[in-house]
């Protein structure tokens, strides 16, 4: 007889019972209200709340679908609470939240869009996704005729990535609608470290500018401060920084090459006016000569940036042992290893979560030199196949509200987009910190939308010319290459590779 | 010429239905696209063979062949070089840890890969106490890893290779004084030949369908160091190049094709092969425990990510972002495990929804047609 035989009669007696005591711990877990989710990463369930308990405003029927990337600790748990108000609100809609990973959120919503099914009926996404989402999404400028959205509450620059433009920077659709504001990079630091009066005293009179974050307007002062913490060994890394190759390195270098781009008219950046501050993104990148689109990072002022970038991510891993991308961003400071790190202002709640994070309580924020920090907003856009665009457009409305903002800013953290939503933050302690970011929100313009237009229509912008830009960046890191030759590099193999739409 | 039965006829419709919907149409579909680019509203437009052009131009895809060819050749010769010594010491001392070692094949690739990235992570992971190099951003790993989920599969396939080896010319081979490894090359090996083809070809195609390892892995490496044509094409898609990855999907489809047909061939091989068998190879069996220490090598290497991901699971979350790593949780949390059996309860239901509709669809489906193909003695 073989003694490899099918699965005995104990095996699928074993597995039975194995399935079914999931079954049932599941279910016991999920009629008393489900676990407290202990990691920020992990996908939360796809829920439908029922049972509201006010109804103020009858009238409105029908159901919705939500989809929205995990990650971001205050997103999710906003949107639920929305739907949940909503809900109560008009008794006769019901909404349903569906978590996706980040990674999964592009594939999820475009072979929805694509394939014009009407769920989901709402996506939210992040800029760097808006130009492969936009396309598929409804154009909601009839809700801003209507009234139904208000524009003049939304910063322009925040607005920007919903555009789609045309070749001459023309309108030709908006893609959706921020609601959350996201800045980044912004530097984040152990304040107990500069509440040491023998640092301070010691760092003030060796180098004579204030030992305070908030007052290091300079690259120069940045390094210089985080040279001198790591001397002192005061943590095991004086500064954490984006070099992670699949975007942040690329994230970090434009936000760089932006403070150096002001002020070199060889990128044809407009400096800073009075008409304000150029809105930071790719589209520096190119200029337009004689009718031909030209890359401008060869310019003094990328080289510049890639040597600063350079002296910035000195003070952490090599990025052969770690690249720093956003995961290690946002999980690495909570380590207590870093006196200092550049973040996106939507970390702050995992920062400051007692249960995960050594640094809790003790996180300052500031922006980073130079007016590098800029804003990558979150925006909600509605699928053209939707059953009620109308209400998914009424559903967006009532999140913006400043009732909801307010109440997502104490319960969550949470950081709107609009003016009066974030005035409304500035007040409540968890977020109070925006104060400072309003003014440098404010302060942003868009100069120039055929300008903007031009990276758009690089078809191949992110799959070819991105990679080049990131593997060659990453060869002078370390230390195949120089800062001139790499960039001359990237910006021929741009010219080689780029391929224009009409 | 034989007539067909209607009846038979009438077995195969539903394969033959889903052949046209699920293969023929999307490889057509797929093909009509690779003449398109889409324009920056999301409009295609007809390009003729542009994409197809710039295969001349692309300065990753001569890196991307290279990664594909690397990948769908090492992935099946480590599997069988490791493969064959793991099953001569199963056979040796019994298939009861067949169970432990097949565990690997059952893993979803994804966290298969996932796996290894957290074990390998140069500051939480297991990694930290052996090397301070990054080793997510090795091709290697991506080989490795494939090799750990395929290895099982192909052990299985060359051991039942072997089990299957008549008593009768075990016994002849005793009689004659040929043992150990001397038995191995001149009996064993160019008896089981037709598994060995077939596990070959197999785990070529785990090779060439490489995805997960990559997608993981990339944050580490960079962009384009870990492609293989699969993960190009998928990356092509969805960053708003259609027409081009449709191109990249062709040109995997006639690899995938030519590698369909070696398949096929190889399960219809019936030949051995006879193998040189010098005289310094011993004919003496090597003894028990050495097989035992073989098995316990391979053991470790099957269980350790496993046992690193179930560790890393029931640490608390202060804990996992402690370095250097513990090895073994200083406090046990099920936070992790209550909220995958709440939160996590519909992806699970799913996952059994999915499974049992996928296993009852091709058994429907490719039962009548097996059935009709055994008959003509066809395919």
């Amino acid at each position: 007889m073989s003694r490899t035989r099918g699965i005995s009669t104990t095996a699928i007696i074993g597995i039975v019972v194995v399935i079914l005591i999931i079954a049932i711990a599941g279910a016991y877990l999920a009629t008393r209200g489900g676990a407290p989710a202990t990691t920020t990463t992990s996908p939360s369930t796809t829920t439908t709340t029922t049972s509201p308990t006010t109804t103020t405003a009858p009238g409105l029927s029908g159901s919705l679908t939500v989809l929205v990337p995990s990650g971001d600790p205050t997103l999710l748990p906003f949107i639920q609470m929305v739907a949940n108000d909503f809900m109560a609100k008009n008794p006769k809609v019901s909404i349903q939240v569906q978590p996706v990973p980040y990674a999964q959120l592009v594939t999820t919503a475009l072979t929805s869009l694509r394939n014009q099914n009407p769920s989901p009926d709402l996506i939210i996404y992040y800029p760097s996704q808006a130009s492969t989402l936009g396309p598929y999404l409804l154009d909601v400028r009839p809700y801003f005729t209507k009234g139904v959205f208000n524009l003049s509450d939304i910063p322009p620059s925040t607005l920007l990535p919903t555009y789609l433009l045309d070749s001459q920077g023309g309108i030709v659709k908006v893609a959706g609608v921020p609601f959350q504001q996201v800045f980044g990079y912004v530097l984040v630091y152990q304040k107990s470290i500069f509440q040491n009066q023998t640092l301070k005293s010691e760092f003030e009179s060796k180098y004579g500018f204030p030992f305070d974050p908030t007052k290091f307007d300079t690259w120069d002062k940045l390094i210089t401060a985080a040279q001198f913490l790591q001397s002192k060994g005061v943590t095991k890394y004086a500064l954490l920084f984006p070099d992670g190759l699949t975007q942040s390195i690329f994230n970090g270098y434009v936000a760089i090459f932006f403070t150096y781009a002001l002020n070199d008219t060889c990128t044809g950046v407009p400096s800073a006016s009075a008409q304000g501050l150029p809105v930071q993104g790719y589209w520096a990148f190119f200029k337009q000569v004689n009718g031909t689109i030209v890359p401008t990072i060869n310019c003094t002022s990328g080289i510049q940036a890639l040597e600063t970038h350079k002296a910035l991510i000195q003070f952490e891993p090599p990025i052969d042992q770690q690249a720093m991308e956003y995961d290690q961003l946002r999980d690495l400071f909570l380590t207590g290893d870093y006196a200092m790190g550049a973040a996106w202002t939507s970390f702050l709640p995992i920062y400051n979560n007692a249960s995960m994070s050594k640094v809790a309580g003790n996180v300052g924020i500031a922006p980073l030199p130079s007016v590098a920090t800029g804003q990558a907003p979150t925006f909600i856009g509605i699928n053209p196949s939707s059953k009620d665009p109308d209400l998914a457009a009424k559903f967006i409305a009532f999140m913006m509200t400043p009732d909801e903002y307010k109440k997502g800013a104490e319960l969550y953290g949470f950081l709107p987009a609009t003016y009066s939503g974030m005035a409304v933050a500035a007040d409540v302690n968890n977020t109070a910190w925006v104060a400072n970011f309003i003014p440098l929100l404010k302060q942003m313009s868009i100069p120039d939308l055929k300008r903007m237009a031009l990276v758009n229509y690089i078809t191949n912008f992110f799959t070819d010319l991105r990679p080049v830009f990131i593997n060659t960046a990453a060869d002078y890191f370390r230390g195949k290459i120089s800062a001139q030759d790499a960039m001359n590099y990237i910006a021929a193999q741009w010219v080689k590779l780029m391929k224009v739409s009409s | 010429m034989r007539k067909i039965n209607k009846y038979i006829f009438l077995l195969s419709i539903p394969a033959v239905a889903y052949l046209f919907a699920f293969t023929i149409y999307p490889i057509i579909s797929n093909f009509i696209l690779s003449l398109y680019t889409q324009d920056v509203l999301g409009k295609l437009h007809y390009s003729g063979l542009s994409n197809y052009l710039w295969f001349q131009k692309d300065p990753y895809l001569l890196r991307i062949t290279s990664n594909t060819l690397l990948y769908m050749i090492t992935t099946p010769v480590f599997d069988i070089i490791l493969a064959i010594p793991l099953a001569v010491s199963l056979k040796r001392i019994g298939s009861k840890w067949l169970f432990l070692i097949m565990l690997p094949a059952f893993i979803p690739p994804v966290t298969a890969a996932s796996m290894w990235y957290l074990m390998i992570n140069p500051f939480f992971g297991l990694a930290y106490y052996i090397t301070k190099h990054n080793l997510a951003s090795s091709i290697w790993t991506v080989v490795l890893v494939n090799v750990w989920r395929s290895l099982p599969m192909a052990t299985l396939i060359i051991y039942s290779g072997m089990a299957s080896i008549p008593k009768e010319i075990e016994a002849a081979a005793s009689v004659d004084g040929i043992r150990g490894a001397k038995k191995l090359l001149m009996i064993d090996l160019p008896l089981i030949v037709p598994q060995i083809l077939a596990a070959f070809v197999l785990m070529t195609i785990t090779g060439l369908f490489t995805f997960d390892p990559i997608y993981i892995g990339t944050s580490q490496a960079g962009p384009r160091i870990l492609d293989n044509l699969a993960y190009y094409a998928f990356d092509q898609f969805y960053s708003g190049v259609p027409g081009y990855a449709a191109a990249i999907i062709v040109l995997m489809s006639v690899l995938s094709t030519a590698l369909s047909v070696v398949y096929i061939r190889s399960l219809g091989t019936r030949k051995s092969l006879k193998l040189p068998a010098p005289s310094f190879i011993p004919s003496s069996d090597l003894p028990l425990w050495v097989h035992k220490v073989i098995m316990a090598i391979y053991l470790v290497f099957f269980i350790v990510p496993m046992y690193w991901v179930i560790a890393v699971s029931l640490k608390t979350p202060i804990e996992l972002i402690s370095i250097p790593p513990t090895l073994i949780p200083k406090s046990i949390s099920s936070a992790n495990y209550e909220f995958m059996l709440s939160s996590g309860l519909p992806y699970l239901v799913t996952s059994l929804g999915v499974a049992t509709i996928n296993t009852v669809t091709t058994l429907v489906l490719s039962a009548p047609i097996a059935y009709t193909m055994a008959l003509h003695r066809t395919g």
